[in-house]
């Protein structure tokens, strides 16, 4: 895999900046979900966000080859528990991998734990 | 050929869009962490995760289309997600754990959403208060 680890954002979001179709999908999520315990069992509340379950829709449509493929409802909220789930597997073990006691987490700790990541995903 | 470049133009601002919002929820997502354990991500980390994130997006979209296809179905089911999830056993029990709490949750819902129009019914409104679900 040639992942580049120092990729800039193409386009880094700011706040107030849409979407030019005038959808906003990430616009409005200024609260915490409910029950997101990081350091224990990860998101005791089901409950992803609405915005959030549609962008996970629109990001897998956007890789299927065959255009009558669906996704149904559970399989989405599904789907959207294993994307929260894979990401704060990623911070975590960034986290964790961080010997010292720097206050800034650096790509280095990523590239330690990015292997057994993708091994485990 | 302009048409196919323009199309093609469309398609990568399209993906461009998905992938900031992708970068900004995932950056929601450290933030939090980074106020739980007093820890901060500098943007390249968290733009490395994104970027990561996406990438197996596409593997994952992927693999549920097949995993679709060799059912011989054409919609996604939660058991193709369950199947996604098998390279850990710890992710797998996770996951097969969410889908019965989604399963119970949504089913909770739905008799809701039934009793609700048999208790709200004072006024002359169809008895056959079809309640369509838009989830399956």
């Amino acid at each position: 895999m040639t992942a580049s680890l120092k990729a800039q954002p193409a386009s880094s979001p700011q706040p107030g900046k849409r979407p030019r179709d005038g959808r906003v999908i990430a616009g409005s999520y200024n609260h915490a979900p409910p029950g997101l315990v990081l350091g224990g069992p990860v998101g005791n509340g089901t409950d992803s966000p609405p915005f959030f379950q549609e962008l996970v829709s629109r990001v897998l449509h956007l890789h299927f080859r065959d255009c009558k493929t669906k996704v149904s409802g559970d399989a989405l909220q599904l789907m959207a528990e294993f994307l929260k789930i894979f990401v704060v597997a990623a911070v975590r073990g960034v986290q964790q991998a961080q010997a010292e006691d720097l206050d800034i987490v650096d790509v280095d700790q990523l590239e330690k734990v990015l292997p057994q990541l993708l091994l485990d995903f | 050929m302009e048409e196919t470049e323009a199309e093609a133009e469309r398609q990568f601002s399209h993906r461009q869009r998905l992938k900031a919002a992708v970068h900004y929820t995932v950056g929601h997502l450290c933030n939090e962490v980074a106020l739980d354990k007093q820890v901060q991500f500098n943007k390249q980390t968290v733009a490395a995760i994104a970027e990561v994130t996406f990438r197996q997006c596409e593997n994952f979209a992927k693999d549920l289309e097949m995993f679709a296809r060799h059912a011989k179905r054409s919609t996604v089911t939660t058991e193709d997600v369950k199947l996604l999830a098998r390279r850990s056993n710890s992710l797998l029990k996770y996951i097969t754990e969410k889908n019965e709490e989604i399963a119970q949750l949504n089913l909770e819902r739905k008799t809701k959403k039934k009793r609700k129009p048999e208790d709200e019914s004072s006024n002359s409104r169809e008895p056959a208060a079809e309640v369509v679900d838009t989830e399956t």
